[in-house]
């Protein structure tokens, strides 16, 4: 993989998203935001996303809706759920690589996105 | 069917009947003996003048022949003395003639013989006064034949008589023969006739007996199916009173105890012999539920509800000071003709009901926390999140502003967490006593938890408080109906709706004093198969996701609070889904209490839309 691998992170939370960006471009990842699902699609589509990092509990289209029609433009696109609830219904965790609970911290953050990178295994 | 045996009439009947005809034939029979008495004492009468004549023609005879012996003794002395008894005999026999003549018809003796008889006395009459008017002889010239001159006409006198007397003689016997016959003819058929009314009566009597007999079996039969039927009947009654579950007590009009059944008799502790003609008051002891102040007579109200079933709930002591839960109804006796007889107090412990409710509340309790826990843990992640991001970046950090600016950042999502917490500690976080309670923060906070859920749906909410709401209360429970209801709004405004809340003073309209919260929403309305059974527990349009105690224990609380909650649909204005209106007036909890004890109705606000469902009734035992 010779390019800066390109993550979007889609969540409402505007300073949580901001921090998180800041996060991962500190390990180097080229980061694109989005506070709702239908402005992530569009930067999905014109972007080349390598792995999309997408909050759960969401306004409008929540982060399954987002999940299956990012799935529809690109069916193995990595998808990285994060959720602030304990448990997620089964048919949204068959829709995504990784579910993660949000809080866990930056190091799991960090090392999740490399999961789901390398699991992509392009 | 008619109240008196069919029999009896019968019976009396055949008693009339049977007394009668042996008394009728009687009276028959003794007017046939009186007339058939009376026609022989005719014939007696015949036999009397037939004798009484015979002696009047001996008499005559006897003076005819002194007469004749009176002119012979003359003509054979020739003495004048010796025609003395001839001459006293004469008027004697004229006298009897007479009498003769006029004899009653009935003598048998004729006209004829009279007539002959007569004749041929004065035919010797006449000779002897001829013999009487010559000279009187010597005797010695008195000639047989002119003796037998007289003789001859005397016999022709003498065979008269004979003749006479022999035909009054027949007359006589014939008469007596004829009574003789019909004495004994008359006998004959008073014998006759007593066997004959003897088998009448005999006859009758028993074929009436037999039906006397039979009609009174028939009476007794019918009476004893009726005794059965009756005692089958009582018997029903008796094992059904005593069977059902429920308490029974039955009262006279004065409020006396008439009769309890078992259950009764047990939950109460008196046993019936005891507490027959007690007042109900007495044994029937009620405790307010929540205040434990005594409830007064359950039958006070039942003028004022018409007699009908009243409801009322309490506590009761027994007589040896257990309690119980009770609900209790009163109904007047009413017969099939409209007359009041008494009354019948029903009651049921509902002690292990009301330990049922309060775990269902508890239920519910728990569930709302479960739901708002979801929806906590959603708001303390997400700032927890950042917190634990930006720790990475700090300790990573080596520029100074930056390292403030993530300090700065941390620490306002930490007070953020924090601010959740509280609220969420706040739902629960409970005073044993009503306190003054801000509607307007309880609300807020109440939004706040719910903020989250409402943004993912992108429903609006909408507030707007006239003025500053204070309500004494308990605020985690109102907490807990509002949670319930904002969550329901939304719910049903679905996503992309709205929903709005208004907290206005109750106005002077509205009746007592107090606030009133309208929650409306941009959903469907309630369902008319819905809308009788929304206050009932388990009843949910939610599947499962919803445990169906939500509006119950929200009405509890705020009845608890001695508010109303009512619920219609909108017919106006731009949301036209339900509106629930919660009723919570100035004076609440510790206030309502007391109202109760002086029947204070609790005038619910009139509402302005015409669907509307008022729901004051079941939950109950709010602690």
């Amino acid at each position: 993989m010779s390019r800066v691998p390109t993550i979007l992170c889609i969540d409402d939370e505007v300073l949580g998203l901001e921090i998180r960006k800041v996060v991962l471009e500190r390990e180097g990842y080229l980061v694109y935001t989005a506070t709702d699902g239908p402005a992530g699609i569009r930067i999905f589509r014109q972007q080349p996303i390598d792995a999309v990092v997408l909050d759960f509990a969401m306004p409008g289209m929540n982060g399954g809706a987002v999940a299956m029609a990012l799935r529809e433009i690109r069916p193995n696109v990595p998808i990285l759920l994060l959720s602030a609830y304990l448990s997620l219904p089964e048919e949204v965790q068959n829709l995504v690589t990784l579910v993660a609970n949000k809080g866990d911290g930056a190091l799991a953050l960090l090392r999740n996105v490399k999961r789901i990178l390398e699991s992509s295994g392009d | 069917m008619t109240d008196s045996p069919v029999g009896l009439h019968e019976f009396n009947r055949v008693v009339r009947t049977t007394l009668l005809v042996p008394v009728t034939v009687l009276a028959v029979l003794a007017g046939l003996l009186v007339w058939q008495v009376e026609h022989a004492l005719d014939l007696r009468q015949h036999s009397i003048v037939n004798t009484r004549v015979n002696d009047q023609l001996l008499t005559l005879q006897q003076r005819v022949t002194d007469q004749e012996t009176s002119l012979r003794a003359y003509q054979l002395t020739g003495l004048p003395s010796q025609l003395v008894p001839y001459n006293s005999a004469a008027p004697e026999i004229e006298a009897t003639l007479a009498q003769l003549r006029n004899l009653p018809a009935v003598s048998g003796i004729s006209d004829a013989h009279v007539n002959k008889l007569e004749q041929d006395i004065r035919a010797w009459q006449s000779w002897a006064n001829g013999v009487l008017a010559q000279p009187a002889p010597a005797p010695e010239a008195v000639t047989a034949a002119l003796t037998q001159q007289g003789k001859s006409i005397m016999d022709g006198v003498h065979h008269d008589f004979q003749d006479t007397l022999t035909t009054a003689e027949n007359e006589r016997d014939r008469y007596d023969a004829k009574l003789n016959q019909r004495v004994s003819r008359f006998l004959q058929f008073v014998l006759i006739l007593a066997l004959a009314s003897g088998i009448i009566i005999g006859i009758f009597a028993s074929s009436r007996l037999q039906r006397v007999s039979s009609t009174y079996e028939l009476a007794l039969q019918e009476l004893h199916e009726r005794n059965a039927r009756i005692t089958a009947s009582q018997q029903l009654l008796a094992t059904t009173l005593e069977s059902i579950g429920d308490a029974v007590i039955s009262l006279s009009e004065q409020g006396k105890i008439r009769f309890m059944n078992a259950v009764a008799q047990k939950l109460t502790g008196w046993p019936l012999g005891a507490a027959a003609d007690h007042p109900v008051g007495e044994v029937l002891r009620l405790m307010h539920p929540q205040t434990h102040q005594p409830m007064g007579d359950v039958l006070q109200d039942l003028d004022r509800s018409g007699g009908m079933g009243l409801h009322q709930e309490g506590t009761l002591i027994a007589r040896d000071g257990a309690e119980y839960a009770v609900d209790v109804k009163v109904s007047t006796v009413m017969h099939a003709d409209g007359r009041a007889d008494g009354s019948v107090v029903v009651f049921r412990d509902v002690t292990e009901l009301r330990k049922a409710e309060v775990t269902l509340i508890a239920n519910e309790k728990l569930a709302v926390t479960g739901r708002l826990a979801a929806s906590i843990a959603h708001e303390i992640h997400n700032p927890l999140d950042s917190v634990a991001n930006l720790h990475f970046l700090i300790s990573q950090e080596t520029d100074p502003q930056r390292r403030s600016d993530y300090l700065k950042l941390a620490q306002q999502e930490l007070g953020r967490t924090l601010q959740i917490s509280r609220a969420m500690l706040s739902l629960y976080r409970e005073s044993p006593m009503p306190v003054q309670v801000n509607l307007e923060e309880l609300i807020g906070s109440v939004l706040l938890l719910l903020d989250r859920k409402m943004r993912d749906q992108n429903i609006q909410v909408e507030q707007s408080f006239t003025h500053p709401v204070h309500v004494y209360g308990f605020p985690g429970e109102l907490r807990q109906v509002f949670t319930n209801l904002i969550a329901n709004a939304g719910e049903a405004a679905g996503p992309n709706g709205s929903v709005r809340i208004l907290v206005r003073p109750a106005s002077p309209l509205d009746g007592r004093a107090g606030t009133i919260v309208e929650i409306a929403d941009s959903g469907r309305g309630i369902a008319p198969h819905v809308e009788k059974k929304l206050f009932q527990p388990f009843m949910t349009t939610k599947g499962e996701r919803g445990t169906g105690l939500g509006l119950w224990v929200s009405l509890g609380i705020v009845q608890k609070h001695g508010g109303t909650v009512r619920i219609s649909n909108s017919t106006e204005g731009d949301l036209r889904g339900a509106v629930v209106r919660v009723y919570l007036p100035e004076r609440s909890a510790q206030a309502k209490a007391e109202d109760e004890d002086h029947d204070a109705p609790l005038i619910a606000p009139p509402f302005e839309s015409a669907e509307e469902w008022a729901f004051t009734s079941t939950p109950r035992a709010m602690s």
